[in-house]
Parts: structure tokens; C-alpha cells; sequence
């Protein structure tokens, strides 16, 4: 909560300290005084800076936004269809490259120390997870898109129409979506691959495992164990690096043209749109700290050792 | 137990017969980047079908690499040589199905369950429902009932199956590893240092209750110990290592009575007794010198080991010249002199 308010405030203040008047580029130029002045005041931009961080928190506190200087709309209708789109490739990128991350890191961790599969894997891990997401993201545009032809690489496709559920529920929004979505799950499997790897590793040594072995149960059963135990440092390093992720994912929305809020966000920005940018600065950090919230929670359901009181 | 546990455990008890195990020339290498390190170098010994054989010796001695050997658990950095017969079947050089069930089904290992031999984050009755469920086609529930007779057996409420091991005592822990080792009523039980970390106390509960069970399944067994006490009370046969070979095997009685190697002796004086009264307090006799350095076999062993507080030994030293073998006694009987070389052991 209070990571919230902070952000929040600073926000609200970084914005202001930018030294531009967003009614000279957005206001028709040659409109009367009067009028300037009315349409300030709508937009919350009268009054003393003070005044003005006030009238901003209290809008927050009961979930208002306050309307877009750009679409003249409020902030709401604005955004919220752009999370709903980011949360197409977030939700299922992050769960995809977390399970088939952790997944490939219990190989390479279980695999013979020093052999071609642990040395392959660090190796390719290693590179990819250098690469910034908007290479990823250009290379599979190049591959995909340009050079085979075989997927769209922009956009979320025609709605045709379609309002509601049926926008996403159909053929053309989802070959849209193949790309963001795979370029989301190669960005974050390296992290997952990594962490996994180490725990796996760590774990095999222990003693634990060596009477797992003794009772004679498959080697990929003794791998699972390994495997469990490594899920809870993964999670711990996972939630708080979400962030960065989350900065990843803006990067790619750009580069797939994706009408999502990260999107939005760096439009704004450019826009001056200051009610828009703050609003979707303010949505990112609750993601986070729910995420993070979340990561509580599963850490005390697989960690039998965690007592919440 | 109710009956119907106790009838599925008679009749798994009868379904099979303790193991007559046989090592044969055991020898083991660590890979290390220092060289390889010779840690058992080649040795034989056999138990006897429902007998139970300690193996004592200093640490380091190479004691866990013998058991760990036995069920082929050493890591891949390291060599093993020899034979290790089961009802004269090679373990060693078995391929991994035979082995995963040999594992479990004719072996079961009791390791230090106070420290973390148990998985953290499973509870402690779905390990043994794994260990039961690895290698007979039984559902959740039998095997369930059947950890429940199993607990019953070492003397823990059953209740506490469902629980984590960090909510066990590290006495209950090392209970609950037992119990897992019987879940199949393997013919062979290695115990590596069951009681070590545990207090003095607990490791007497532990030993009786092992006793117990032992009385009543007769398994055959390993029980490796630092402590001569718990060899004189549990063990029909003892062989003492040092430095990664066997130097003195044979009943109980006969080497803990009379000890005949110089290391025995070391042993059997540094273990601190309670004086009778009016006698004089025995002196503690610590073992001089470290052990030998097993990068080079054989190259140093004997050369540092004086035990000028044995009074026994003062006209026999042994003395082995760099690059032999320590000398090996078997049985006791034999009135050989200590430093006789048994080149048949070796
Ligand atoms: N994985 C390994 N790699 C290299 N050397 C090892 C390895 N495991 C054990 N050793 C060495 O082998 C020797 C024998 O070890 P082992 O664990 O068998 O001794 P031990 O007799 O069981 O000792 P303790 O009574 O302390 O348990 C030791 O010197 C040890 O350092
Ligand atoms: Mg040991």
C-alpha cells in the first residue's frame, strides 16, 4: 500500500516538473482565454501545485483518473481495454515461461555436471537472457513476419466488428497474438531456466536426495524432488525482479504495435497526457504489488515450513 | 497395531528371508582434483543371513563410502572395483532396473535422519507411501495403512504421518527413517551412524527400539558406529576399518575382549568407561598421529601410528613400511603375532 502511494506521488510530481503546458500543444490554438480556462479546470490543472496533488490522491482513493487530455475521455475507458490486451500475453507469457523455464532448468540441472546438455544450456540461457526484449522481439518479426510470412506481427488484428468477449475470442486475434505472447515466454524463460538450474543443482548434493535414490524410485521422480525443493528460492528471486519484466513486456508491446498499457504508457508520456501516463504508472505498481502478494502466498502453500500467523 | 496391519505384516515378513551378503576386493576412488583418492582399498567381508555385523572406525576411515558402495548411491565422480554379492547376485554390475529393485525392495538404508535425510517440503508419510508405492503395485490407502503399522512399529502416533519433518524432533526424525527403511522388509538393513547426532538418551531409545525390530524380523544388517558400546550390545561381528581397509574382523566376543591390532586397541582404550569402585581411573588413550594420506595407497599408513599408552603392544609394534598394506587379523583365535600381513585379505 504505501509502495503504491509513493509511487503515486512521485508520479504526480515528475509530471509537473516537466516544464510544458499541455494546453499549448493539445488546445486548439486561437481559443479564447475563458475557454482555456474551462477546459483547465476540467482537466484538474487550476490552482496551486498543492491543491492540484490533492485533487489528484483524492480522485485515486475512489478509483478516479480523472479524463485524458487526448481521447477527452476518462482515464478509465482509456486504459482499460489496454490491460485487458496486456494481460493476453502477460498472463499466459509469464505462467508459459515460468513452467517451461523451471522445466528445462530442472534438466540441465539434473543433467551430468559438465556435460554438453548443462554447458548447452547455461550457454543459451545465458545469451538470450543478455538480449533486450525488443531484439527478441525483432527477430522473431523478421523471422516470422517479414521472412516467412507466416504470422502478423502487428497490431491485434481486425475486430470486424466484434465487441465485447467475441473481440478475442477469435481466429484473427489470435494469430495476432502468437508472436507477442512467444516473444513474452523467450524473454522470461532464461531467468526461470537459471534459478531453476542453481537450485536443482544445490539440492542434489543433499543428503535428502541420496535416500530418495536408496529407495529406488525412477531417476525422474528423484529429478522432481530436487525439482520441488528448488521452486521456493526460485519464487523468492523471481517476484521481486517482476518489475524489470514488466518493464521487458512494455518493450515488446511497443515492438509488436500491441495495443496494450505499457503501449499506451510511453504514448502518453510523448502526449504529455499526463492523467493517462499517471494512471498507468499508478496500475503497474499495484500489478507488482499484488504480484508480490501472490509470491507470499505460494511461497506459504510450498513451503510447509512458512507459518502465516 | 490393529490386525489387519499386523497380518499384512507377517505376511510380508515371511515373504522374504534376510540376505546373505559377500563382499568381495570392494574397492572405491574419489576423482578428486587432488588425484585420485583410494578411499576403500579393496576389501572383503560377509553377513551372514539374519546377522548383524558392526563396522567401526575412525572418521574418514571410508565407512560411508562402503555403504553408500553397497547400494551404488556414490557420486559419478568416483570408481567402484569388486564384487558386492546379494544371495550371490552382483549388484555392481547390475543394470539400472535390476538396481532400482534391488534398492529398497532387498537393501534399505537407515542414514542420520536428524539431519536432513528427509525431503523438507513432503510430508513425512507420503516418503514412506514413495517408498512403498516405488516398488509394489499397491494404491495410496494400503500404503498408507500400512506406514500407519510402520510407525506404530517405532513407536510414533500415527497422526503425526501427516506432518512435515521440521515439525519432528530430530529423535522422531531418525524413528521416522527407520520406519521407512522397513516399509518393504528389505532382506539387508545398512544403518550408517544412526544415532550420532542425537543425545545420549535418544540414542539409547533408537538402539533398543532397532533392537527390537531386529529381534522381531531378523534382517541381516550393517551397523556403522564410532561407538564400541553400541558394537558390544547390537553386533554378532565386527570389522574394524582404517584408512580404507578392513585390519581386524571377527565375532564380537573375540575382538572387543581381545583386540589384537594396534588400532583396535587404540580404539577400544579411547572409549572412556566408568571405573569400578576402588579402581583407579583407566587412562583415556587418544590415537597419535592423523590418518595416512590416501592420495598415495598405502604410502604412509602405519609410519605415524605409535600407541605407547598400550602397554599390550610395547613389544609388538607395527610398523608397515611405506607402500605396504596395514596388516589384517581375522578372527582372534589365531596366535599369529599383530604384525602378520594377511596378504589374503587384501
Ligand atoms: N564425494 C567425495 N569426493 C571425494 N572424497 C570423498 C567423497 N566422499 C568422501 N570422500 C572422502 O573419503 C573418505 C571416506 O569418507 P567416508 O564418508 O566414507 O568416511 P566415514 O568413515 O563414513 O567417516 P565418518 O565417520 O566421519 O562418517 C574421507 O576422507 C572423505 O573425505
Ligand atoms: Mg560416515
Amino acid at each position: 500500500m504505501l509502495v503504491v502511494f509513493i509511487v503515486s506521488t512521485i508520479m504526480f510530481f515528475m509530471f509537473r516538473i516537466v516544464p510544458s503546458d499541455p494546453t499549448v500543444m493539445l488546445v486548439e490554438r486561437g481559443i479564447s482565454e475563458e475557454a482555456r480556462q474551462a477546459l483547465l479546470e476540467r482537466w484538474g490543472l487550476t490552482g496551486s501545485l498543492w491543491e492540484q496533488y490533492l485533487r489528484y490522491m483524492g480522485g485515486l482513493l475512489v478509483g478516479d483518473f480523472g479524463n485524458s487530455f487526448f481521447y477527452r475521455a476518462p482515464v478509465w475507458d482509456v486504459l482499460l481495454p489496454r490491460i485487458v490486451n496486456t494481460l493476453w500475453i502477460a498472463v499466459p507469457g509469464l505462467l508459459l515461461g515460468a513452467l517451461i523455464g523451471a522445466t528445462l532448468g530442472m534438466v540441465v540441472g539434473w543433467a551430468r555436471r559438465g556435460g554438453a546438455v548443462e554447458r548447452g544450456g547455461i550457454l543459451i540461457a545465458t545469451i538470450i537472457r543478455g538480449t533486450p526484449s525488443f531484439i527478441i522481439g525483432i527477430a522473431l518479426l523478421a523471422v516470422f513476419s517479414s521472412w516467412l510470412g507466416w504470422l502478423p506481427g502487428f497490431g491485434m488484428g481486425d475486430s470486424g466488428g466484434a465487441t465485447g468477449v467475441m473481440r478475442y475470442l477469435n481466429f484473427n486475434f489470435f494469430i495476432h497474438l502468437i508472436l507477442p505472447l512467444l516473444a513474452v515466454i523467450i524473454y522470461f524463460i532464461p531467468e526461470n531456466l537459471l534459478l531453476m538450474r542453481s537450485g536443482v543443482v544445490e539440492n542434489r548434493t543433499e543428503d535428502y536426495i541420496e535416500l530418495v535414490r536408496a529407495k529406488g524410485v525412477s531417476d525422474q521422480r528423484v529429478a522432481w524432488h530436487a525439482g520441488r525443493n528448488s521452486l521456493l528460492p526460485l519464487i523468492t528471486w523471481l517476484f521481486p525482479a517482476l518489475a524489470e519484466t514488466i518493464a521487458g513486456i512494455v518493450v515488446i508491446e511497443i515492438v509488436f504495435s500491441w495495443p496494450g498499457i505499457g503501449r499506451e504508457l510511453v504514448l502518453a508520456v510523448t502526449r504529455q497526457d499526463y492523467p493517462v501516463a499517471q494512471a498507468a504508472f499508478f496500475l503497474l505498481a499495484v500489478m507488482i504489488v499484488l504480484a508480490n502478494l501472490a509470491a507470499d502466498l505460494t511461497y506459504g502453500k510450498l513451503d510447509p515450513r512458512v507459518v502465516y500467523k | 497395531m490393529d490386525e489387519a496391519a499386523e497380518s499384512d505384516f507377517d505376511r510380508r515378513l515371511n515373504s522374504k528371508q534376510p540376505i546373505h551378503l559377500s563382499v568381495k576386493e570392494l574397492k572405491v576412488v574419489y576423482h578428486t582434483n587432488f588425484g585420485p583418492f583410494h578411499a576403500v582399498a579393496g576389501i572383503s567381508f560377509d553377513v551372514r543371513p539374519g546377522s548383524v555385523l558392526g563396522l567401526v572406525g575412525e572418521s574418514g576411515c571410508g565407512k560411508s563410502t562402503v555403504i553408500k558402495a553397497l547400494l551404488r548411491l556414490l557420486p559419478e565422480s568416483s570408481r567402484t572395483e569388486g564384487r558386492v554379492l546379494l544371495d550371490g547376485i552382483d549388484v555392481l554390475g547390475m543394470d539400472s532396473r535390476s538396481l532400482r529393485h534391488v534398492r529398497w525392495n532387498q537393501i534399505a538404508l537407515i542414514t542420520q535422519g536428524a539431519m536432513n535425510a528427509l525431503d523438507p517440503v513432503i510430508r513425512v508419510g507420503d516418503q514412506i507411501v514413495e517408498s512403498i508405492r516405488a516398488h509394489e503395485d499397491v494404491d495410496y490407502a494400503t500404503a498408507w495403512r500400512r506406514s500407519e503399522s510402520l510407525f506404530a512399529l517405532v513407536g510414533l502416533p500415527t497422526q503425526r504421518l501427516r506432518e512435515f519433518p521440521h515439525q519432528f524432533s530430530g529423535g522422531m526424525k531418525q524413528r521416522a527413517v527407520i520406519a521407512m527403511a522397513l516399509s518393504l522388509n528389505a532382506g539387508l538393513l545398512l544403518a550408517d551412524e544412526p544415532t550420532t547426532a542425537l543425545d545420549p538418551i535418544m540414542q539409547d531409545q533408537i538402539m533398543s527400539r532397532l533392537r527390537k525390530v531386529q529381534d522381531l524380523l531378523h534382517r541381516s544388517m550393517i551397523l556403522v558406529t564410532h561407538d564400541i558400546g553400541l558394537v558390544a550390545e547390537n553386533c554378532d561381528e565386527v570389522a574394524v576399518m582404517y584408512a580404507g581397509q578392513i585390519v581386524e574382523k571377527g565375532p564380537v566376543v573375540e575382538v572387543l575382549v581381545r583386540p589384537r591390532h594396534p588400532y583396535t586397541i587404540g580404539l577400544h582404550n579411547a572409549f572412556p568407561r566408568m571405573p569400578e569402585e576402588n579402581e583407579e581411573r583407566p587412562p583415556l588413550i587418544s590415537i597419535a598421529g592423523s590418518l595416512p594420506n590416501l592420495l598415495e595407497p598405502f604410502a604412509n599408513v602405519g609410519e605415524l601410528r605409535l600407541f605407547p599408552e598400550a602397554p599390550q603392544l610395547a613389544h609388538e609394534h607395527t610398523f608397515v613400511a611405506a607402500g605396504e598394506a596395514p596388516p589384517v587379523i581375522v578372527g582372534n583365535d589365531c596366535l599369529e603375532p599383530a604384525h602378520h600381513v594377511d596378504t589374503q585379505g587384501l
